[in-house]
């Protein structure tokens, strides 16, 4: 079930009663999930290069090709906020078409969220992780360079999962209670956590002394304790039987990944290997219906990564990365990113097209994660088919010389959201980033605009099926 | 009756008790003694007038600016400023004044520039600053106006260019107010210290261990809205909860609030009004008491015995929102409201000391006490005298100047080869302990962090400082303190190594300016516009990094920016990216420290010749002293700070500055304000239910 790369695969026997799609094609009658995933990787690809369909960069999705529907000349332009490049305001457009407001904060929710926050207003089903936020990424300065799933209050909507370890526990973690504990203990020890809901929805309810952005912080806690508590006391049977513990990352995290904005020396295949078990994990979240809602990055807005590497695909070889060698310069100036900065639509931009392909091969390996034959549902789709999957990332153009240029035509690609949209196109939508999501979002239902409030939405018909 | 009779009657209330409580100071203030005299000089009415002032929370009347402040007004301070500061000022203030055009200040923007008048009252037709938005020349290489934007310039000409502030200062409209109020979860250091003064248990290593680190935002790590919770969270509380009680005697804690506890619903009841009231910070609701009993009454079902009844009743208090976030009431009316008493407590010890109230300050909020300004004010004073406030007031510094990211320093090997990753670790001790010395041990004004010259360093960091081995004094923890009185170079906050690898490996003109500049000065400045290449140029034979800042600065394109910018880091062009000392650097050019320091809305630059003279022009700004109000206020409220505060701070940092300009002052001087005492409510409404 999970294939991994070799050392890392996820260990096994897992039950097969806990996939979704196992279960749900047992019975027609089951309802197929509302679920929407945002899957974001940085530096983007140069809207010319996106205009060569799967004969240039975007070649690793033509197996996807009739399950996705490509969408160029989508312009995030309103997103741009201060800063002298788009790194850190395209990125926190992708999925909100909103600029930032604030460091750590969105000008909007995401689409994800809005999804969520309409078809679950009391909270997914137990056991569900409410929002998966996950990814490899390295650069770490702003959150919005990697987090892409944010709340109806522009706040980050779930704590990022960076090591594939931290993403398992996350999703399939037991809560461990002392050894030898008996009945009456958790029958105690219960008795605690009762008294500690009641105290939250307390806080949460018509009576509590709050305010609005308070009280839907102590929400959110409260849907935690009770995840906790689900996790602690309901299925304590069933943990030895979930998947093992994923090995130990061998690549840096955290602080040090990122000294000072002055880039990270990567082996290419200990990149791929680390987020190919990430991918593999958040795939079998979203398989065992342990996630709905959320967000995987590949790669953070603006990476800066030395690549070393043999880059192969389908056994052809594509490029050698060596970065540092390549710009001739040490730190930052030796880093991939620029590459992009060099773009020059009347060259060849060879390191870059090898980087962006690199991008699309990994995306593309996560989302056939959900297309394959073990995640077809009772409505005979699979999960890719049936979730509204959107992928999108922070530029149209890296060289920072043209805000409207470097924002305009960022890359999206939707998945069919269970027949809503049309997929198996690559289209020219030519369309503000903010009336996609605002379509998609009336594809899914639901009546909720995003953007300002005296701004009318324009629906892009062509996307919905 | 005159409607401030209550107010002038407070204000001699106050003035008299201060008196006698001056004449008192030995012994503090007595309500009985010191107050009630005072009472029996009014009669009836006046002393019930004064009670039921005291009871509302003795608010203080605010007259004058801004009671009376105009519709006008309002609309210049709320629209027309933010959008000058924004939009204009970039290139239009009193040290660019582009065109001759100064649009900071009154009397300079309506004498206009070399294009005639900018702006003429009542005709925005003919006022050149609406012409040149209107055809969008101006803002020039920039986006123009949005028509709501040009709407407010030519309403606000058209309607008298009412102009109501001396000086436009961009910093104050740098953030919008938000009107959001966040709830304030306990970062992890808050939580270790409030269990630790708590329950007596220090649970550091293994909070550290559990509880997510708190991630920064807007400059510090302690941003309510960024305080967010996940699952690691609430399973590092309940896991942590149950470590704590394992860990006291739990018998003996309860013995602390109720003595002969038996195991009856009744004594259970009593035990938590009283143990409830210490752990969450202030007293407890019936319904509460009722929730926390049930657990006891569980226990009792169960066989179990009274010590496991209280223990579980801590788990479950030790996981309650009342523990784990900062609960205060914010619905309301929509006014603003003086906190309650035991709400004034918290936001004092938090603000202090990063913990809960002790029981003195417990039992001054029980009696009600904390409304009186004296009381307050003895009790701030009294906690700001407490080591606590000492080991706070670090976790200031380590924010402000971001101490964590030393941690994380890798100079390129090739480029430093003898750098030993222990000198970050040094570095971070240097500045901490240099803080405390002239911020507690000699109660120096923040101003003197810039120039006060001493400083500690380990014998390795000495060496990499080049720091002469015998002005050290042994002092602890490996540190040795050096006087620098001798040291042309070395001296106050900007020379110590932990603010000059702000700079990078290339030891950045631009990044240690802008450093200066934000975090120093408060000043704003843009971003570059789109398409300039902005690579760094390297230092190279010939060519120092210097020089290469005088190209930007003498770039058309780059200039009008730079130059507010990068002469702020001239002075330290002699210290590398690692912040040794140099003369000359790797290529053999020789190196300067003479600059210019240009202060926000100052009119003229003012030179200074060595890296020392910098430090003193800095340590006697009042622009600094009072940028550092802005971050001490910013880190004690957990919020950024927006135009709404900025007269409150100005009222903060002139009373502080008035009380010698101390940390201390201004902290106490923020306590006192109504940015501590006061909380703007929701209308219930608006409350998501």
């Amino acid at each position: 079930m999970l294939k991994g790369l070799g050392t890392v695969a996820v260990g096994l026997p897992f039950m097969e009663e806990m996939l979704v799609s196992s279960a749900t094609a047992a019975s027609k009658s089951v309802q197929v999930p509302v679920r929407a995933f945002n899957v974001f990787f940085g530096l983007g690809i140069p809207a010319p290069l996106q205009a060569e369909g799967f004969d240039g960069v975007l070649e690793p999705l033509k197996d996807l090709g009739d399950k996705l529907l490509i969408m160029r000349n989508v312009d995030q332009v309103r997103a741009d906020g201060t800063g002298i490049n788009a790194h850190f305001d395209g990125a926190s457009a992708s999925f909100t078409a909103e600029a930032p407001a604030g460091e750590a904060k969105s000008g909007g929710p995401s689409i994800d969220q809005v999804v969520r926050n309409y078809h679950y207003p009391n909270g997914l089903p137990s056991g569900i992780v409410p929002t998966l936020a996950g990814g490899t990424y390295f650069r770490r300065s702003r959150v919005s360079r990697y987090v892409h799933t944010y709340n109806m209050d522009g706040t980050v909507a779930a704590t990022m999962q960076e090591r594939p370890r931290d993403l398992f526990e996350r999703v399939f973690g037991s809560v461990d209670l002392p050894e030898g504990m008996t009945a009456r203990d958790l029958h105690l020890k219960r008795s605690v956590l009762d008294s500690v809901v009641n105290q939250y929805k307390f806080y949460t309810g018509q009576r509590s002394p709050l305010g609005a952005q308070s009280k839907a912080r102590v929400a959110d806690h409260l849907d935690r304790v009770r995840e906790f508590e689900q996790r602690a006391y309901s299925h304590r049977d069933l943990n030895n039987e979930g998947p093992a513990m994923p090995p130990a990352s061998r690549i840096k995290h955290g602080g040090e990944a990122d000294p000072g904005g002055e880039g990270l020396d990567m082996i290419l295949d200990d990149l791929v290997t680390e987020w190919r078990l990430m991918a593999d994990l958040y795939a079998l979240a979203i398989q065992t219906d342990k996630a709905r809602f959320g967000a995987l990055t590949f790669l953070a807005a603006g990476e800066r990564l030395r690549m070393k590497g043999d880059y192969e695909y389908n056994g052809r070889k594509i490029f050698t990365f060596d970065d540092a060698a390549q710009h001739n310069k040490t730190g930052s100036g030796g880093c991939s990113h620029e590459w992009w900065h060099k773009f020059n639509e009347k060259k060849e931009n060879e390191a870059l097209r090898a980087h962006a392909h690199m991008k699309m091969r990994e995306v593309a390996y996560f989302l056939k994660r959900l297309d394959e034959p073990d995640c077809v549902e009772g409505n005979g789709k699979s999960i890719l088919e049936n979730t509204m999957i959107t992928v999108s990332t922070e530029s149209g153009d890296g060289r920072h010389s043209d805000v409207k240029r470097e924002l305009s035509g960022v890359f999206h690609a939707i998945s069919g959201a269970n027949g809503r949209f049309k997929t198996g196109q690559v289209m020219d939508v030519s369309a503000e980033g903010i009336d996609v999501y605002n379509s998609m979002l009336q594809g899914m239902g639901i009546d909720h605009k995003l953007g300002p409030a005296d701004r009318d939405r324009v629906f892009v018909d062509k996307i919905r099926a | 009756m005159n409607r401030y009779f209550p107010y002038l009657l407070s204000v001699l209330l106050i003035g008299c008790v201060s008196l006698s409580a001056q004449k008192n100071k030995k012994d503090g203030i007595d309500f009985t003694r010191d107050i009630q005299p005072i009472l029996n000089t009014l009669d009836s009415e006046q002393r019930s007038k004064v009670l039921d002032w005291a009871e509302e929370g003795a608010p203080i009347p605010v007259i004058g600016e801004h009671g009376s402040v105009s519709q006008k007004s309002d609309f210049f301070q709320s629209k027309v400023a933010p959008l000058l500061a924004q939009q204009c000022l970039e290139c239009h203030d009193s040290t660019s004044r582009e065109g001759a055009l100064d649009l900071s200040r009154k009397e300079a923007a309506f004498l206009g520039g070399d294009s005639g008048e900018a702006i003429i009252p009542g005709d925005a037709e003919m006022s050149n600053l609406w012409e040149s938005v209107y055809f969008d020349d101006m803002p020039e290489d920039r986006p123009p106006l949005s028509q709501e934007e040009k709407d407010i310039l030519k309403d606000w000409i058209n309607d008298g260019a009412d102009w109501t502030v001396d000086w436009i200062d961009p910093a104050v409209y740098e953030k919008e107010p938000t009107g959001e109020n966040w709830i304030r979860r306990l970062t992890v250091n808050e939580y270790v210290e409030t269990v630790y003064r708590a329950t007596g248990v220090d649970i550091e290593k293994k909070a550290r261990e559990f509880l997510p680190p708190d991630k920064r935002a807007d400059g510090f790590s302690n941003t309510a809205y960024n305080l967010n919770v996940d699952l690691g969270h609430v399973q590092a509380y309940a896991s942590l909860a149950g470590t704590i009680v394992e860990r006291m005697d739990v018998l003996e804690f309860a013995n602390r609030f109720y003595k002969n506890l038996k195991f009856t619903d009744a004594d259970m009841g009593n035990l938590l009004e009283s143990m409830g009231k210490w752990l969450l910070r202030g007293p407890l609701e019936k319904s509460e008491i009722v929730g926390f009993r049930g657990i006891s009454t569980t226990v009792a079902s169960a066989g179990g015995t009274k010590e496991e009844a209280v223990a579980l009743m801590l788990e479950a208090m030790l996981q309650s929102p009342r523990f784990i976030y900062r609960v205060e009431k914010q619905s309301g009316d929509g006014s603003v409201l003086p906190v309650r008493e035991f709400e004034l407590a918290s936001r004092l010890s938090y603000t202090i000391w990063g913990g809960p109230p002790d029981e003195e300050l417990l039992k001054v909020a029980d009696k009600g006490e904390l409304k009186y300004p004296f009381v307050l004010q003895e009790q701030v004073d009294r906690m700001l005298k407490d080591d606590r406030a000492i080991t706070h007031s670090s976790q200031f510094i380590y924010e402000w100047l971001n101490l964590g990211r030393l941690d994380n320093l890798r100079p390129n090997k090739d480029k430093f080869p003898r750098w030993d990753p222990a000198l970050a670790k040094d570095m971070r001790a240097e500045t901490l302990t240099f803080f405390e010395e002239i911020v507690w041990k000699q109660n120096r004004p923040l101003g003197d962090l810039m120039n006060a010259q001493l400083t500690f360093a380990t014998p390795e960091l000495a060496e990499h400082y080049g720091l002469i081995t015998a002005d050290a004094t042994i002092v602890e923890n490996g540190m040795s303190k050096y006087e620098l009185q001798d040291n042309a170079h070395r001296g106050g906050l900007l020379t110590q190594g932990s603010v000059l690898t702000v700079g990078g490996d290339e030891a950045s003109m631009v990044t240690r300016g802008l450093f200066v500049l934000h975090d120093l000065l408060r000043g704003t400045v843009k971003p570059p516009p789109p398409g300039l290449d902005t690579t760094p140029v390297p230092a190279s034979p010939g060519q120092s990094n210097r020089m290469v800042s005088m190209m930007r600065i003498n770039d058309n394109s780059c200039g009008g920016c730079h130059e507010r910018f990068e002469p702020l880091a001239f002075a330290f062009e002699k210290f590398d990216g690692v912040g040794a000392f140099h003369n000359e650097d790797e290529h053999g050019n020789e190196l300067r420290e003479d600059g210019e320091l240009i202060v926000p809305g100052a009119r003229e630059p003012v030179s200074y010749q060595t890296v020392s003279q910098l430090a003193d022009l800095l340590a006697e700004s009042d622009r600094v002293s009072k940028t550092l109000t802005w971050k001490v206020a910013q880190w004690a409220l957990g919020r950024p700070l927006t135009l709404e505060d900025a007269p409150i701070l100005d009222s903060i940092h002139e009373t502080a500055k008035k009380e010698g300009g101390s940390y201390s002052s201004v902290i106490s001087s923020l306590v006192m304000s109504e940015l501590v005492q006061t909380t703007r409510t929701e209308p219930s409404e608006t409350t998501l239910n």
